[in-house]
């Protein structure tokens, strides 16, 4: 089996194009994130899409210029003290006009979906990160962009909350 | 003394806790601290596992979120494969699923940790192959799928079996989340059944001791209220000896007869007292002694039995006073208290006892009457105390001497007699003359040996004899024949022999009998001194209440007495009495203040001036009355300070001692004015005789006025008797006379009346005084 898997990794080494710098290491798995690098998305790439009357994107650098808030948290996951940068989830609901009653579903690239009020969010200062302790937030470890909220906030401790790998925000439908 | 209302005793006879329910309260409390901190503590402990439950990914959440992320990951190869997603895709999926596997989980370690290695394998070996994928053709893709498709296989495969890593996973926490709850529970079960048992125990042992001490109160109340019961019963039993014994006292008290009162005590107190016996002796040596038995079903304690027994005995102790009282009145009624003798009540019963005796059996009733010679004398030098001793010493060798049916008495004074019956007259006479001799003897009552012999009077009843009283006067008149200086002493009463006796004789003999029985009286006439009109004294005066006649002036007996030779011995008692009568009454009657101390006024015979003694005599007597000898004064006749140069040494003796001597009827006699100077006189009285009724003048008034003259010449005050005109007052207050008397003022009055007038005339005078 060992042998096979092997040979297939071969066959499709000598496949790959145009291997990229820095190729993902299988032995990074043994890392607490579980380690497979992947290449951050480019500056101009959306990463994230919010929807309610109309439908906006935005790119990387663009929440990069926008991340002025910081909030220095030991992040339930990996129980690390760490540090974020990012753009308030209020800012986000107010600029595409979501109201705090409304509804409203996170999904991540995974399809990992989180429904809850838009006043929920903004009631524990929701915080849209975008780099952890200076520096992009690696794919492998929630990134490159991801929901935190601030320690002594009611969702602080509510891990359904913290969506990583965001990619949209939506308004929730009745189904 | 009995409380049946709650109180601490009673509440404490109810409830007292103990020291081991206090122990137990205690730790009652201290288990229900334990179990509100240990419940506490679990909830607390519970809620942190909660919130870091919902803070940290369970081994098993993660594990599920894992195999989600995995199947994604096999799902993005097999859309790689079609061509529906590009090999960034793929490995972004692949990275999430690192992200996954790189969460810290509630054991506090990665993710990737709680797989199993095989599932760790089979994804090494596809991240072999997902490293290498590049975005081929689809034909080329299908074919790198299907060469793959085992490794993906056993991926998928050891994604499923995570499942039932899961489960162990979530098994193990459960049940240590499950262990853990129940070890908490477990010790709130202990906690909470050692808290309850116990409590339990203490409100079982608290509710028992509570009955207890419940009953324990009922049967102290039930107790007390008995006692209180029984107390009262006793209380009214009480009452009702008490009650009793107040009955048979005044009983008693009512004159019913001692021997009834004693016999009904048994029965009136065994009525009372249940189950009591009560015995009176009523006869015998032991008389009146009290027994009393209580029967074995008797429900009287001691002390109410004591109790009621000494009540018993109150009583017959008031009975035997009152049957000792009667009988002391008794005697004292029949015998004389000095000498012990039978007194003349018994002489008069044992004469006509005697008398019966001789009319029955024949033979005479003889009565010895008989008085001390020269007694007076006798008690006039050596006092009365001595007098008394001598008389004591008479009547003991009389009741020695007598014997048989003979009884001895003493009548008054120095006089005794005995009275019996004898065979004849013969045997009277001779035992009376036996009696006589003995006696006759030597008595060493004074300071020296005195002879002492006796006058007897011997009566003897014949045949027509007048019963007792006539045997009882011969007797008295054969013993005043016997004090005749011719005879021997001793008389026996003949009534052919005396029946010569003159009334002369009767009249001195009743003067004799009035003496002895205290018919003489002394009544008072108020003196005045005339500037203020206030008495200053009295002058006492003589009477006679003679039995059947009235009240007799001295002018209609003084020379009886003086025959009877008992003029001596009535003015001495005058004496006495007067004197008496100033400290009983007279004294007290005056305002010492304004009327400065009284005086009382007393006429002397010259026969007593004739005694020696007599200025000793009136020294002794002022000392025994308690009278200052300034508040005597002596009157006496111009006669005798004439003709008695004895009289006037007594009376200077006496004056020079503070008595006052007044020469009284002054101008009846041999006036001599010209002799008072060398008399011992203070007062000049003169005589009625020189004082009209109505008014006082010409050659009376100018006879007084000279009187007063020449008397204040000598340093007399002059006393003016017989004035009852104011307007002769008024003369005399004029002419500077100092004292009055007479009816203006007040007759002669008896002690009472004359005290209630100088009570009235002060009073008037104050009245007018202040007015």
């Amino acid at each position: 089996m060992v042998i096979a898997v092997t040979a297939i990794a071969v066959t499709l080494a000598g496949c790959t194009s145009s291997p990229a710098e820095g190729e993902p290491d299988p032995a990074a798995a043994d890392t607490p994130y579980g380690g497979f690098p992947v290449d951050p998305p480019a500056p101009d790439e959306v990463v994230l899409t919010v929807t309610s009357v109309g439908s906006r994107d935005y790119t990387m650098q663009e929440l990069e210029d926008r991340a002025t808030t910081t909030i220095a948290i030991t992040e339930p996951f990996v129980n690390r003290q760490e540090s974020f940068l990012g753009v308030p989830l209020a800012e986000l609901f107010s600029e595409n006009g979501l109201e705090p009653d409304q509804q409203i579903a996170t999904i991540a690239l995974n399809d990992y979906r989180y429904t809850d009020s838009v006043k929920a969010f903004t009631a524990s200062n929701g915080l849209l990160a975008v780099s952890r302790d200076g520096a992009p937030i690696p794919m492998d470890q929630g990134g490159p962009i991801r929901i935190v909220f601030p320690e002594d906030t009611p969702y602080f401790s509510f891990l359904d909350a913290w969506n990583w790998s965001l990619r949209s925000i939506e308004l929730a439908t009745d189904n | 003394m009995f409380d049946l209302l709650p109180n601490r005793n009673n509440v404490d006879a109810v409830f007292r806790p103990r020291i081991g329910q206090i122990i137990l309260s205690l730790f009652v409390i201290v288990g229900i601290a334990l179990f509100a901190y240990f419940s506490f503590t679990s909830h607390s402990a519970q809620r942190e596992i909660r919130e870091d439950l919902y803070a940290q990914e369970t081994d098993a959440s993660a594990l599920s979120f894992t195999q989600r992320d995995a199947f994604g990951l096999a799902f993005s190869m097999a859309e790689w494969g079609s061509g529906l997603q590009d090999s960034r895709e793929v490995q972004i999926a692949r990275a999430l699923l690192g992200q996954r596997l790189g969460v810290i989980t509630s054991s506090g370690e990665p993710t990737i940790n709680a797989a199993p290695e095989s599932f760790r394998s089979a994804l090494q070996d596809l991240d072999e192959i997902i490293v290498a994928l590049t975005d081929v053709p689809v034909e080329r893709r299908l074919t790198i799928i299907r060469d793959v498709d085992p490794v993906v296989e056993t991926f998928l495969t050891e994604t499923r079996l995570l499942s039932q890593a899961f489960q162990e996973r979530s098994r193990a926490v459960i049940e240590e989340a499950v262990q853990s709850r129940n070890q908490a529970e477990l010790r709130l079960i202990v906690t909470f059944g050692l808290v309850g048992a116990a409590l339990l125990i203490l409100v079982t042992w608290i509710a028992i001791d509570i009955d207890r001490g419940y009953r324990r109160a009922s049967e102290m109340i039930d107790s007390q209220r008995a006692e209180l019961k029984s107390t009262i019963a006793t209380l009214q039993r009480t009452q009702e000896v008490d009650v009793m014994a107040s009955k048979l006292i005044q009983q008693i008290s009512d004159g019913v007869a001692v021997d009834q009162v004693l016999g009904e005590v048994g029965t009136a107190f065994a009525g009372i007292l249940p189950g009591v016996r009560v015995d009176v002796e009523l006869n015998g040596p032991q008389r009146g002694s009290v027994h009393v038995v209580a029967n074995s079903d008797s429900t009287l304690s001691e002390e109410e039995l004591n109790t009621s027994v000494s009540r018993i005995r109150d009583v017959v102790s008031v009975a035997l006073n009152r049957e000792i009282a009667e009988q002391e009145l008794k005697f004292q009624r029949t015998h004389d208290a000095l000498t012990g003798l039978p007194n003349r009540s018994v002489l008069t019963e044992e004469t006509r006892r005697a008398l019966l005796a001789s009319e029955r059996t024949g033979g005479v009733a003889a009565i010895f009457l008989m008085d001390i010679d020269r007694f007076r004398d006798f008690n006039n030098s050596l006092g009365h105390s001595v007098g008394d001793i001598l008389l004591i010493e008479l009547a003991d060798r009389l009741r020695s001497t007598v014997t048989g049916s003979e009884v001895a008495a003493r009548l008054s004074g120095d006089e005794y007699a005995v009275v019996a019956h004898f065979r004849d007259r013969d045997e009277a006479v001779s035992r009376a003359r036996q009696i006589f001799d003995e006696l006759h003897f030597t008595s060493l009552a004074g300071a020296t040996e005195t002879n002492v012999s006796v006058s007897m009077g011997v009566a003897i009843s014949a045949t027509d004899h007048p019963g007792a009283a006539g045997l009882q006067r011969s007797s008295a008149m054969a013993i005043y024949l016997a004090k005749e200086a011719d005879r021997s002493g001793f008389v026996v009463f003949s009534e052919s022999e005396h029946s010569a006796l003159s009334d002369r004789l009767s009249e001195e003999l009743a003067a004799r009998n009035a003496l002895r029985n205290g018919e003489f009286t002394l009544f008072y006439q108020p003196i005045m001194r005339l500037e203020n009109n206030r008495p200053v004294g009295v002058e006492a005066l003589l009477r006679w209440d003679r039995p059947g006649i009235g009240v007799l002036c001295p002018d209609a007996f003084l020379e009886t007495t003086r025959r009877a030779g008992i003029l001596v011995e009535l003015s001495e008692e005058i004496i006495e009495e007067a004197l008496s009568f100033w400290s009983r009454n007279l004294v007290k009657a005056f305002d010492l203040g304004q009327d400065g101390m009284p005086y009382v006024s007393i006429n002397i015979d010259p026969v007593q001036l004739d005694d020696p003694l007599f200025a000793t005599f009136i020294v002794g007597a002022a000392r025994r009355n308690s009278v200052p000898l300034a508040a005597i004064v002596l009157e006496v006749t111009e006669h005798v300070l004439s003709e008695s140069p004895m009289a006037v040494e007594q009376l200077d003796a006496l004056r020079r001692q503070g008595v006052r001597i007044a020469l009284d009827d002054f101008g009846t006699g041999y006036s001599a004015l010209s002799q008072a100077q060398h008399l011992p006189l203070d007062i000049l009285k003169v005589d009625r005789s020189f004082i009209p009724i109505d008014e006082l003048a010409g050659r009376d008034r100018r006879l007084v006025s000279d009187i007063h003259a020449i008397a204040a010449t000598l340093g007399l005050s002059t006393t003016v008797e017989g004035v009852e005109s104011r307007e002769v007052a008024a003369t005399l207050r004029s002419l500077g006379v100092e004292f009055a008397q007479g009816y203006l003022y007040s007759e002669p009055l008896p002690e009472d009346e004359c005290i209630n007038w100088i009570h009235q005339w002060t009073s008037l005078a104050n009245a007018e005084g202040s007015n």
